[in-house]
């Protein structure tokens, strides 16, 4: 079993042997980080092949401060703002406010949603406003970085963040009431 | 405040760790990315673009030093450099001869096992998992510096400088003494009526033999400029194939259009019509045709289909119609002496054989064959006035019977056999009035 720092120095010496353990190691998770940044399986699987090859092409620059998973998480998001800068330019961009709310308002609380469902609902968030709530939410990034990172003023990431909050919210509660209509109060027990 | 934190947490908890695995074929397109990306991008230890540029520069250097020197002694005397060029242009040639997407794998799959050998000299993943990777400057350079004799070439499949190699090699290696024979004619007309007569005008150089061969009909031909006549209208295909001495040959082909003449033809109603009087129609019976020109025999024309005359003249006329097709083709069918015996007319014979027995007194049957008094034949006729002069200018005969004629004698006295002037004039039934002269010969029966 080789060690990150083997897989690295032999990433760096483009030993492809190297590179595909390294992929083989990371390449689950880096896409489960992928998918939620992407609109579709498809183009989550994008991102992580540009993204492995930056990792592979930058990866001398890899200072060995921080986790290597941390790295390269960084670089699939980064990754990922590019392929929404990209999509930008030949996308109709969709505002949020054109979406139809779901019509309820109460939190569900911790109901177990499944990957797929929250998935789902994320993915039904414009593409900003799904990086945001990512980058945010997720990721735990300061309004400031995020702003940095897309380019956008400060002020625009909090109040986009705030609606896709407020969106995914409301149809979460929705999303719980289809599915289990009689369970109300064993999920208000456990709340 | 609760609520925010809900929301984060709950995303936050599930996705924490979250693994999709990827599908199959993704590492694959990883590392296609990665070879391209290494390729195009210049290292000292990788095959990449440059070394292949460098090397087929020096390749084609080479090939062309010694393509000039081909037949001096030069060759022998260098055979290690004879024998990397050829070998390099083994390689080229089998590159060419390959398809794009096959080159492409080879390509990749050589710059992988370019990449192979020196992993496996220094090994550290497998030996040891803490040795420092610094070694890979001493060893690789030996283990990569034999490489480009073999793999360099393969790739440069995607670069355009192959086929000009290739060229280069093919026309050395045919060592053309003289100009390869090229094909070509042109036709003259290449396009007309049947029956059409095309003469093959042959423009090929180089060659000594010819075969021309004609389609549909498959006939050949073997003169250098031939002359082919096409009695059936289609598009025939001229394909000319020459051949030089030694045997090769160059094709040229070119086609032939042979339109069809189309039929002219005509009829016209009344076939008893009264001229010059009444109205006469025709009908255009012609096939294939688009354009038509009527000549009516009387100095008027038209172009219409099916046009309608009426004559201002006796008859009889020449009716010519001429029937175009849409190519151009024309067919033309006359029809000689129509309305000749139609109504309102007026004529007289030039001869006639006096009856020696004594005069009848002029009268005759109309329609009677016997020529014995001279008289016209008519139709229509109202008004008749006829007189005979002899040729001192004495009026011998005059009647305004048109059934009384002359029957040869002056005041019961045979007349002279000669030539007597006529003149005859009057009124058709239709008002119009008519003026005939004319000489006759009156023959006496021995």
């Amino acid at each position: 079993m080789y060690t990150d720092e083997d897989l690295i120095k032999g990433c760096i010496r483009k030993d492809r042997n190297a590179q595909r353990r390294l992929y083989e190691r990371y390449a689950d998770i880096l896409l489960g980080i992928c998918s939620r940044y992407a609109s579709d399986t498809a183009e989550a699987e994008d991102i992580l092949q540009e993204g492995f090859v930056r990792i592979f092409s930058y990866i001398s620059d890899y200072s060995g401060k921080g986790s290597l998973f941390n790295w390269m998480r960084k670089i699939m998001i980064n990754t990922a703002i590019t392929f929404y800068h990209r999509s930008l330019k030949h996308r109709y961009h969709q505002d949020i406010g054109e979406l139809q709310e779901p019509a309820a308002d109460e939190m569900p609380g911790h109901a177990d949603f499944t990957h797929e469902e929250l998935l789902s609902v994320i993915r039904s968030l414009p593409e900003g406003y799904r990086i945001i709530f990512n980058l945010y939410a997720v990721e735990g990034y300061k309004h400031k970085e995020i702003a940095e990172m897309l380019g956008i003023d400060v002020n625009t990431s909090k109040s986009q963040y705030s609606r896709a909050r407020r969106y995914i919210r409301k149809k979460l509660a929705a999303m719980s009431r289809i599915r289990m209509p009689g369970e109300e109060e064993e999920k208000d027990e456990r709340e | 405040m609760k609520e925010n934190n809900d929301i984060e947490q709950l995303f936050r908890g599930r996705f924490e760790g979250y693994r999709v695995p990827p599908s199959s074929g993704l590492w694959q397109r990883v590392l296609r990315r990665l070879r391209w990306r290494d390729f195009l991008h210049f290292s000292p230890r990788q095959l990449n673009i440059w070394y292949v540029t460098a090397l087929l520069t020096a390749g084609i250097a080479a090939y062309l030093y010694f393509h000039d020197s081909h037949t001096t002694e030069e060759r022998q005397a260098e055979p290690l450099w004879q024998q990397t060029l050829s070998a390099q242009e083994n390689h080229v040639d089998t590159i060419v001869q390959q398809h794009l997407p096959v080159k492409k794998e080879r390509g990749g799959t050589s710059v992988r096992e370019a990449e192979h050998a020196p992993q496996s000299q220094s090994s550290p993943l497998a030996t040891s998992p803490s040795v420092p990777g610094a070694s890979s400057g001493g060893h690789s350079p030996s283990g990569e510096k034999a490489k480009p004799d073999n793999d360099t070439l393969v790739p440069s499949a995607t670069s355009p400088r192959a086929p000009a190699v290739r060229q280069e090699e093919s026309s050395s290696s045919v060592e053309p003494a003289s100009p390869p024979p090229v094909a070509s004619f042109t036709l003259s007309p290449s396009r007309g009526c049947v029956p059409l007569k095309v003469d093959f005008i042959n423009h090929s150089e180089h060659a000594v033999s010819y075969r021309w061969w004609i389609r549909p009909g498959d006939v050949v031909l073997h003169q250098k400029h031939p002359v082919h006549t096409f009695e059936t209208a289609g598009t025939y295909v001229v394909i000319l194939t020459v051949s030089d001495q030694e045997g090769r040959t160059a094709v040229h082909a070119d086609t032939v259009r042979v339109y069809a003449a189309p039929e002219a033809g005509f009829d016209y109603l009344p076939k008893d019509a009264k001229v010059p009087d009444e109205e006469i129609s025709f009908y255009n019976t012609s096939q294939g045709a688009v354009r038509y020109f009527w000549s009516f025999g009387d100095g008027h024309s038209s172009e219409e289909t099916d046009p309608v005359h009426r004559y201002t003249l006796d008859g009889p006329f020449d009716v010519m119609l001429v029937a175009w097709s849409a190519e151009g083709c024309a067919d033309t069918v006359v029809k000689r002496g129509l309305f000749e015996n139609s109504s309102y007319y007026i004529r007289f014979p030039n001869a006639f054989i006096a009856n020696p027995n004594g005069p009848t007194g002029g009268y005759y049957t109309p329609g009677s064959l016997s020529n014995d008094v001279f008289h016209p034949v008519w139709e229509g006729v109202e008004k008749y006035h006829l007189q005979i002069f002899n040729r001192r200018g004495e009026l011998v005969f005059e009647s305004r019977d048109l059934y009384r004629g002359w029957d040869g004698y002056v005041l019961d006295r045979l007349a002279a056999p000669g030539v007597y002037v006529w003149k005859a004039n009057g009124t058709f039934t239709n008002g119009k009035p008519y003026v005939r002269f004319g000489n006759v010969t009156l023959i006496r029966k021995k």
